[in-house]
């Protein structure tokens, strides 16, 4: 039987290899990633993890011919040879994974692996362990050859790496506080319900099933989405804002979303922020600011910002938490203040929780 | 072993239950997916149940001995807030549990208040000033910057550079912040 390799569409559907603005991706999970500006293959037992839970649609190549394969297409993308890029690819003969659920299935092995990244602090290498490498963000070694012989040796962390372990702490924060409400809505459509009660509350359950497994993949999306984040460098308030081109503002924050209303049948402006990601006003739309605020000051293109949703819950924990005075949120509290002041903080808690740098 | 250490043990029960049930339910298994989700609701009962604890707590040393001798009774207040202190802020650093936290910085309110009908009123609050505890530390200064600024302030310029995102810090922060912009504090709006 003769066998065609090819590439395929990138989109929510996808099964096979593609490429992506980030890299190189199969159905919806990256075999190579962007880093710093540079596209790098993962971690060989990464891939290992990957191969082993994907269910393909005929063999796939085994990881030990895969990996030379990847390089060369890494290769080729950091020298933006894209042609050679997909060639290469095309060579790697990666099969469709079998259906929608085997995508799914993937996703979910990489949000573990990312997942236990962000616990022990270290890549998911075994052979990495125990180890100072200049790739360990836990425990960073200076480079092999390092003058004065510390080739090895465990060196201080820089910024980034203090940044990236903060951000993942915060995003850690975040899905604590997703899942203690899928699991409290849970809990109250079910009552005090104990195993084998009655058929009653076994029915209960099984309708909440099917809900807690829809909520439990949106959430493990939002975590790879927000641990992605984490895992990049420090970012600019610049990066993070909407349109880096030029600045625009809107007169409502649909008109924002979705173009002024004569415009909206020409085309949409900025639209959704993305799957798992929100966008953020850095001085907040509602409450007393809506009234006070000219909606121009608030919907534009300085003052929205594209944070991963989970992100953006412990961003919004601080400004529903205590504020300085008795009574009011941090969010009710800096509404009394003025624009300028707004802003410094609103930024300020961006910068403290290590979103910006 | 203490509450707040408590919450920080269910909640890295709730980061395994997330990892280990991820595979689950990706998967058609219902069975499976029953008895993950009846673990996870014994989580949340769980934590549940330790906040309730934490609040009964802080009430019950709130109306510890009303009419007894003042030491006894400033003692009792003094210790709720110190507990209050640490639970509301783990309440948020862990699980982002805003609700929670407000909640119990209300009882905080409540207990200074009380401390303000004995002696020295919430001034007694100062022994905290020195609480190993940066969470600690910073509820105090929050009470107590009107009222000995001199002494306040160096401690939570030291809060807010030596934490880091968390509650200690922010809370260490607004309140510098308003004191010095606009002479606000807790009970000075």
């Amino acid at each position: 039987m003769i066998h065609m390799w090819r590439l395929s569409e990138a989109g929510p559907d996808n099964l096979g290899p593609t490429f992506t603005d980030e890299g190189l991706v199969l159905g919806q999970t990256q075999l190579i990633e962007r880093r710093n500006g540079r596209f790098v293959v993962r971690e060989r037992a990464e891939i290992e993890r990957l191969w082993k839970r994907a269910h393909f649609s005929r063999r796939a190549p085994s990881v030990d011919s895969l990996m030379p394969g990847l390089a060369t297409v890494a290769a080729a993308l950091n020298a933006d040879d894209q042609c050679l890029a997909r060639i290469a690819t095309v060579h790697l003969k990666i099969p469709d994974l079998q259906d929608i659920d085997g995508s799914y299935a993937l996703e979910v092995e990489d949000a573990l692996i990312k997942l236990a990244f962000v616990q022990s602090g270290a890549p998911a290498s075994e052979d990495a362990i125990g180890k100072a490498s200049p790739d360990d963000p836990k425990h960073p070694g200076w480079p092999k050859g390092t003058e004065g012989g510390r080739g090895g040796q465990f060196r201080p962390k820089t910024d980034a790496e203090l940044t990236q372990q903060i951000k993942s702490r915060i995003a850690r924060r975040g899905l604590r506080l997703g899942l203690l409400t899928i699991l409290h809505v849970g809990l109250d459509a079910i009552g005090n319900l104990m195993p084998g009660v009655d058929v009653a509350a076994d029915v209960a359950l099984v309708a909440e099933i099917a809900r807690t497994v829809s909520e439990f993949r949106k959430l493990a999306v939002d975590a790879a989405t927000a641990f992605d984040f984490a895992k990049e460098g420090p970012h600019t308030l610049e990066e993070l804002q909407v349109s880096s081109s030029r600045y625009e503002e809107f007169s409502s924050y649909d008109g924002f979303v979705k173009g002024e209303p004569d415009l909206e049948l020409i085309f949409k402006r900025f639209g959704g922020a993305g799957a798992g990601n929100q966008y953020h006003h850095i001085v907040t739309q509602g409450g007393e600011n809506g009234d006070k605020i000219p909606a121009e000051r608030l919907q534009n293109t300085d003052n929205i910002v594209v944070l991963p949703t989970i992100l953006h819950e412990a961003v919004n924990a601080v400004y529903s938490g205590s504020s300085p005075v008795k009574g009011m949120t941090l969010y009710q509290w800096l509404q009394t203040q003025p624009y300028d002041v707004q802003r410094e903080i609103g930024i300020k808690i961006l910068r403290e929780l290590n979103i910006i740098k | 072993m203490d509450l707040d250490e408590s919450i920080v043990q269910f909640a890295a029960k709730l980061d395994e239950w997330f990892d280990s049930n991820a595979a689950t339910f990706a998967s058609q298994d219902r069975v499976a997916q029953g008895s993950a989700l009846l673990r996870g609701f014994e989580i949340v009962k769980g934590l549940d149940r330790l906040k309730k604890e934490g609040m009964a707590a802080i009430s019950a040393l709130l109306n510890r001995a009303p009419s007894g001798p003042g030491n006894e009774r400033r003692a009792s207040l003094i210790r709720a807030f110190e507990f209050a202190a640490r639970l509301a802020d783990t309440l948020h650093d862990e699980l982002l549990d805003t609700d929670g936290e407000n909640k119990i910085w209300a009882l905080m309110d409540d207990v200074v208040r009380a401390l303000d009908g004995i002696g020295r009123g919430r001034a007694a609050l100062d022994v905290l000033l020195a609480h190993p505890d940066a969470r600690v530390r910073g509820a105090a200064g929050a009470y107590l910057i009107d009222l000995m600024p001199e002494r306040v302030i160096p401690v939570l310029r030291e809060v807010e550079q030596k934490e880091e995102a968390n509650s200690a810090h922010f809370h260490a922060a607004w309140t510098l912040l308003a004191w010095e912009r606009q002479r606000q504090a807790r009970f000075i709006s």
